[in-house]
């Protein structure tokens, strides 16, 4: 049994950070709020979010899954406004879920969960860690797209780079340790991963927060932040491009 | 519905794969060659008809070697985005498996990419796919695995696939072979299936492992016992199988009635029946004035056919059918015995081999035919020839033509005459972008100034209306 409502916006921010990796996902609803962890389709990235029960106006459940085509989800938030409210309800028998923004009613039928697997986070041991505002990020990554389709990211005891080269130019943004919020590296790491990944990921993560990185040496880079008004927390994985030899 | 047999039995590891002991062998020795390092030929190709074990042994290997997959198949879109999106992304980069587990190539745990049909991209829906793929062969820093059935109508696409991949082949599967295979199964399932009916089974398959445990879980499923008599339920795979046992029926019976009957269960429009009697009528009836008579059935059922479409009347289709069987049966006078090697109907088989290349020449014409105000037919006929003359002669009309028409990779591919990743094709494809961009550039800096726009309309004027009016008064 699954019957919520939601903020629309509350909404598009949680459907935007799964639908950056995938089309369709497996959600995992608790009595206490919903859980999803989704490796996306090229085997290189990894999403696991958590959203409390207290991020929806009304919450009740049991616990269950829900197959869901993000795609739909996001057709039915287009008809709606900021600040809208978008209920929604599990239709058991008939194996549905039904949406409801104002008068409209969007009837779907839900995407069969079997051959969805169930990830597990893996546990890697990223040495260095710092916490940067998202603005910065995006501002390294606007930067690298006009050069390059890959973008290292470095860390040492000073501070932060995005570097990206390519065939002919190549790009920096360097934060030094004031600029940062957090930075707990004790010797430099370095590693290169897609840009478009990054970047869809980085996109995803509202405007003005605070993002966590992990990072290693030729080694994922772990991105941690909080959706949903700090009632929801996500953690992506990305791993490194496998560097030409 | 229990679970699929053919699922549920997939080969375990390498050595459970039955059959082509050689192709096993080698993808053993490339995929050895990748652990150690890379190997020259990053990708391969395992190359058989169907249900000869190509997919299987893949995804064997990649058990057998703790290998992540990524798979590609014919049900997903694979056009040149998807295929970059996903298989190209996840040859690059190391790997989340699905189970949640970071695997890095430099503890060799590596992730096998399959494209699955990989002779079926490239047509309509997946367009740009080939050279796609091109670029994934080439530049891919995980094993690839290609899974062809057509090799040779995959590799005339594109040279590169060929000379960069390991081919591996794969043969039919003999039927003493899938007797084994189903034996077992059948005792896995706890149904007992009598020699003979395995034997029927495994020789209808024609060597396609898969068929067979398809068959045997529909006579088998949810019985305890399968004899003969349940076996018969199974027809012959192939279509042409079955249109090749009809043409017994018509040719060499004297039962008339009898080949109607046996005619009307085939499972085929009568135009495809009438290319098979048609095609095979002369070789079967020697004495003249019989094929005289039969060719004479044929034409009547093909005016009938005529009418049917004209008038959308398909109440004439009996009467087609009736002449094809019925009527070629009942015209010979001479008894016809002996062996008869009938075949495909070459109309048929040159239409489906010219479908990509009549395609693309369909998507020149409808370009050529809205520029110079034709159909699209009448600028086939009229124009193409001499279009393709001169677009591959004249290097500066090649380049304002594929410009103008917007032409597509495949498209001057095929004008040229040459392989889609051809460097004569590159070379214009860069040269179209380099235009463009400097084009864009000009415009942006000065945008009052027109002059780059008249120039474009001035060739327009210049190449459009020529041939077209000047070849006909030729005539």
């Amino acid at each position: 049994m699954f019957h919520a409502k939601i903020k629309s916006e509350t909404l598009k921010g949680v459907v935007d950070v799964v639908s950056t990796l995938v089309d369709e996902a497996k959600f995992n609803i608790f009595s206490d709020g919903i859980e999803l962890k989704a490796v996306d389709p090229a085997h290189v990235a990894m999403v696991d979010m958590k959203v409390e029960k207290s991020a929806f106006e009304e919450f009740s459940a049991d616990e269950t899954e829900l197959g869901i085509d993000l795609d739909k989800i996001k057709e039915v938030l287009r008809l709606s406004r900021a600040g809208d409210i978008i209920e929604m309800e599990q239709d058991e028998a008939k194996n549905r879920l039904v949406l409801h923004v104002g008068n409209i009613t969007r009837r779907m039928n839900l995407v069969d969960t079997a051959g969805m697997s169930d990830p597990k986070v893996p546990n890697l041991s990223l040495p260095a860690k710092l916490s940067v505002t998202s603005d910065e990020l995006q501002k390294g990554i606007r930067a690298a797209e006009s050069v390059s389709d890959h973008i290292a990211l470095n860390a040492t005891p000073d501070g932060f780079e995005m570097y990206s080269e390519g065939d002919t130019d190549s790009v920096s943004l360097k934060l030094p340790k004031d600029l940062l919020i957090s930075l707990e590296v004790t010797e430099k790491v370095k590693s290169l991963f897609p840009l478009d990944y990054f970047s869809n990921m980085v996109r995803s993560i509202p405007a003005g927060s605070v993002v966590t990185i992990n990072l290693g040496s030729d080694f994922p880079v772990k991105l941690e932040f909080e959706i949903a008004d700090k009632r929801g927390n996500v953690n992506y994985l990305l791993a490194p491009r496998i560097e030409s030899d | 519905m229990s679970e699929d047999w053919t699922e549920l039995y997939r080969p375990k590891g390498l050595d459970e794969v039955v059959g082509n002991p050689k192709a096993v062998q080698e993808l053993r020795a490339w995929a050895d060659a990748w652990e150690t390092g890379r190997p020259l030929k990053r990708a391969a190709a395992l190359i058989g008809t169907p249900g000869t074990g190509k997919t299987s042994a893949a995804l064997a290997l990649a058990k057998d070697y703790g290998w992540d997959v990524v798979e590609m198949n014919a049900s997903d879109q694979r056009n040149a985005e998807a295929i970059k999106g996903i298989a190209l992304r996840g040859a690059m980069g190391q790997t989340f498996s699905s189970t949640g587990e970071y695997l890095s190539t430099k503890k060799g745990r590596l992730k096998l990419i399959i494209l699955d049909e990989a002779d079926n991209i490239g047509g309509q829906e997946d367009r740009g796919g080939i050279p796609a793929m091109v670029d994934l062969v080439r530049s891919t820093k995980q094993p690839v695995v290609l899974i062809v059935n057509d090799w040779y109508g995959l590799t005339k696409k594109s040279s590169v696939l060929k000379s960069q991949t390991e081919q591996v082949k794969f043969s039919r599967i003999k039927s003493v072979t899938v007797r084994g295979v189903l034996r077992k199964i059948a005792k896995d399932q706890g149904v007992k299936v009598s020699d003979r009916a395995l034997e029927i089974l495994a020789e209808n398959s024609g060597g396609d492992l898969r068929s067979a445990i398809r068959d045997l879980q529909a006579v088998a499923l949810g019985k305890e016992e399968v004899t003969d008599l349940n076996t018969t339920v199974v027809s012959a795979r192939e279509v042409e199988g079955t249109m090749y046992t009809v043409m017994d029926d018509v040719f060499k019976s004297t039962d008339a009635q009898g080949a109607r009957l046996r005619m009307m269960e085939v499972d085929e429009t009568p135009e495809t029946k009438l290319l098979w009697i048609e095609e095979n009528l002369p070789m079967a009836y020697r004495d003249h004035l019989d094929l005289h008579r039969g060719m004479k059935a044929v034409a009547r059922a093909d005016t009938f056919l005529g009418r049917v479409r004209r008038r959308q009347h398909y109440g004439f289709w009996s009467y087609a059918g009736d002449l094809l069987s019925f009527g070629v049966c009942a015209a010979k006078t001479r008894e016809v015995r002996g062996y008869l090697r009938y075949s495909f109907p070459m109309y048929l088989m040159k239409m489906s081999r010219s479908k990509s290349n009549r395609a693309i020449q369909n998507g020149i014409s409808a370009k050529l035919g809205e520029a110079t105000h034709q159909s699209t037919a009448q600028a086939r006929q009229v124009l193409l020839p001499y279009f393709r003359t001169l677009f591959q002669n004249d290097k500066g009309f090649q380049l304002r033509m594929a410009m103008e028409l917007q032409l597509e990779d495949e498209e001057v591919a095929f004008l040229l005459g040459e392989k889609i990743d051809s460097n004569a094709v590159k070379h214009l494809m860069n040269d179209i972008k380099r235009v463009l961009d400097a084009k864009e550039q000009r415009m942006e800096r000065a945008i009052e100034r027109p002059h780059p726009d008249v120039e474009a309309k001035a060739e327009k004027a210049e190449v459009r209306p020529q041939p077209a009016p000047s070849q006909r008064t030729l005539f």
